[in-house]
């Protein structure tokens, strides 16, 4: 992070820029300096010719002499010329802008490089100018966005895709994920809020009801002229309370399901014994209906050394509560079977009751917490809309599957799929 | 309304229209969908609702006729060809009713062909352990015509899950299988994509497979019916209050 934000794109582009503008001029001092270097050169030998040309014309003899002095670069005769031209005012530190030819040389050299330099100075102040701009637009929009994030709009790099143009594309993305990353915290957050409040609003709604259920039977009861009415009413009570009971117990075990105050313990246990277990919990309620249980294992040949790796008693509780639900909406003297498959991977436990059935429109919402039934049969029994929430949560927990079909004749089948 | 994070695959406004006139056909009409990183979505509807062409577009199988679809944020729906196939290799994996394994290569070789077509190395520990996942371990080197459907199935899901997609596409992965094989085929996609932080969408017109998914969106003439989007825990405690009396 830190690395993009030392190195953001405007120096790839101002940098080199700055870099070209910065060659350019050193090329162009230097084509001066050789344009000068070359005038110079010119002069010399026109003065060379000039002075060549006048000796001749008057002493046709010193052809030898001036060609051989234009050669030599030792200078041998340097000290007479120079006496010679001192008499007629060429001295030795004689001035160059005291020349006429050098100083309009010179002039132009100085207007030159004046032009140059300030061409350089305008174009680098420019370059410095843009680099600065860019550079405040790029903390305007970081703080833009950073203004966003705060106020909790994670939206401003994927609704604006020319958003910073100015920054380089790892940075960027750089920002994205940070983006990303605010925002799922924020809706982890918000979702385990909902959660907790909706847990909240659905208990104490459950709650709410079987206890005022409750305070009216102790109030009629108080108010009972009749020992026989007072009786009556104290059963009520007796069985309000046993409502009550059941469904905090459920609460319970929702709420710590729901917070991850159970965990589930799996171990290797045996199909068999929380199969037990299961219908053991039911037994006394099947036994009131007359209805029969029975569990055909006859196409799994090792049924009852089957061993898998399970949480003993939150699955048996989980399979007690689809045997419960069978039993409830089952008429009396009926049938619920549990059909045993073993499978490649799974145990596939079928849990067949010959009840009212499930609407297909159904299907998907009666694994839901506190979802109960439309049918009128549903509407009038007794429960909590936890028990079949409870039993999906246990079996995906514990990577099972559970769902509902229509029983071939009447009633409906419970598909539980168990890892083996 | 603020960006969903979680967001893997959105299509906005999508359409896919064949024919012209009166014979055009609007196989997919204006569908507007989101579905969450690892979500489990089932797509159900009869034959001919459009699911399996709405499948494709989500897969970049298909262009759509207008309409966008989001992978990962990004447009795919605008991309070239070559592009288009890179994304499919990279961040899709897909599943058939018809397994489409080749039968000259065993199962071990059909699991690791797209990883490398992809140039991508094989990390062999990762298969290892998908294969055992699936339960294909003792039929490794067996060809494909020596396994059940069931089987078959397993391998194209491990082919599918081999390359890391970040979602997984299935069409009627149990359309071939029987009730059992098919609802342990799922079990085990479920299982696996889960395992393996996936997301799947799977298209079934079996809505007792769907069940068991997070959410289930309905199609019927190439539009949403219904989309199931409250979770499960997200029920109106006013349903429940009608029945507690004395």
């Amino acid at each position: 992070m830190t690395k993009h934000l030392q190195a953001p794109n405007y120096t790839k582009k101002t940098y080199p820029l700055i870099l070209t503008v910065s060659i350019f001029f050193i090329l162009l001092i230097s084509f001066l300096g050789i344009s000068l270097l070359n005038a110079q050169y010119t002069r010399e030998l026109q003065n060379l010719s000039n002075i060549a040309g006048t000796v001749l014309a008057e002493y046709p003899d010193a052809e030898k002499a001036i060609l051989s002095a234009a050669q030599d670069t030792s200078g041998s005769h340097l000290d007479e010329g120079f006496a010679i031209l001192e008499k007629y005012g060429y001295r030795d530190n004689l001035l160059m802008t005291d020349n006429p030819y050098y100083r309009s040389l010179l002039g132009k050299f100085f207007s030159f490089l004046i032009l140059v330099s300030f061409l350089y100075v305008v174009l680098i102040t420019l370059c410095f100018f843009s680099l600065s701009r860019n550079q405040r637009a790029q903390v305007a929009q970081l703080h833009a966005l950073f203004d966003r994030y705060l106020s909790e709009d994670y939206s401003y790099l994927t609704d604006q895709t020319d958003f910073l143009p100015t920054f380089n594309d790892s940075f960027k993305d750089t920002l994205a994920k940070l983006e990303n990353k605010l925002m799922m915290k924020t809706q982890e957050l918000a979702q385990e809020r909902d959660r907790t409040k909706t847990l909240v609003t659905d208990i104490s709604h459950q709650l709410k009801t079987p206890v005022s259920a409750l305070k009216s039977c102790f109030s009629m009861c108080l108010e009972a002229d009749t020992e026989t009415e007072r009786d009556d009413f104290l059963s009520r009570c007796a069985l309000q309370m046993k409502r009550l009971e059941s469904l905090v117990t459920a609460l319970v075990n929702i709420s710590r399901l729901e917070t991850s105050l159970i965990t589930l313990q799996p171990e290797e246990s045996l199909l068999s014994d929380i199969l037990m277990n299961a219908v053991n919990t039911i037994y006394e309620k099947a036994l009131q209906k007359n209805i029969t249980i029975e569990v055909d294992d006859s196409d799994v040949e090792d049924a009852a050394s089957l061993s898998l790796l399970l949480d003993k008693k939150w699955t048996a509780e989980a399979i007690a509560n689809i045997l419960d639900n069978a039993v409830k909406y089952s008429p009396a003297g009926s049938m619920v079977t549990l059909h045993l498959h073993k499978l490649y991977s799974y145990v596939r436990i079928e849990i067949e009751d010959e009840g009212i059935g499930i609407s297909k429109t159904e299907y998907n919402q009666i694994f839901k917490r506190f979802y109960r039934g439309s049918h009128p049969i549903v509407k009038q029994s007794e429960g909590s809309g936890v028990g079949l929430y409870l039993s999906r949560r246990i079996i995906e927990e514990q990577s099972g599957t559970v769902m509902v079909k229509p029983a071939v004749k009447q009633g409906s089948v419970f598909v539980v799929q168990l890892p083996l | 309304m603020k960006k969903q994070s979680d967001i893997i695959l959105e299509t906005q406004d999508l359409c896919k229209y064949y024919g012209a006139g009166d014979n055009l056909v609007k196989a997919v009409d204006h569908i507007d969908l989101q579905i969450r990183q690892g979500e489990f979505v089932s797509i159900v509807g009869k034959s001919g609702s459009g699911k399996s062409t709405l499948l494709h577009m989500l897969g970049a199988l298909d262009n759509p006729t207008s309409g966008k679809v989001f992978l990962d944020g990004e447009n795919i729906a605008s991309l070239k060809t070559d592009n288009l196939s890179k994304i499919r290799r990279r961040k899709i994996g897909f599943i058939f009713q018809a397994y489409n394994l080749i039968p000259s290569l065993n199962v071990w070789e059909n699991i690791v062909l797209p990883l490398g077509l992809d140039g991508k190395p094989l990390d062999e520990a990762f298969i290892e352990d998908i294969v055992e996942t699936l339960g294909l371990t003792e039929k490794k080197r067996s060809l494909p015509n020596t396994l059940s459907g069931g089987q078959q199935q397993r391998c194209a899901i491990a082919r599918a899950i081999a390359a890391k997609p970040s979602i997984i596409l299935a069409d009627e992965p149990t359309g071939n299988l029987d009730t059992k094989t098919g609802d342990e085929v799922m079990a085990l996609l479920k299982a696996s994509a889960k395992k393996y932080g996936q997301t799947l969408v799977v298209i079934t017109h079996n809505e007792e497979i769907a069940q068991m998914a997070d959410r289930t969106i309905m199609l019927a003439d190439g539009q949403i019916l219904s989309d199931g989007k409250s979770s499960p825990t997200s029920n109106e405690a006013e349903e429940v209050d009608d029945h507690a009396e004395i």
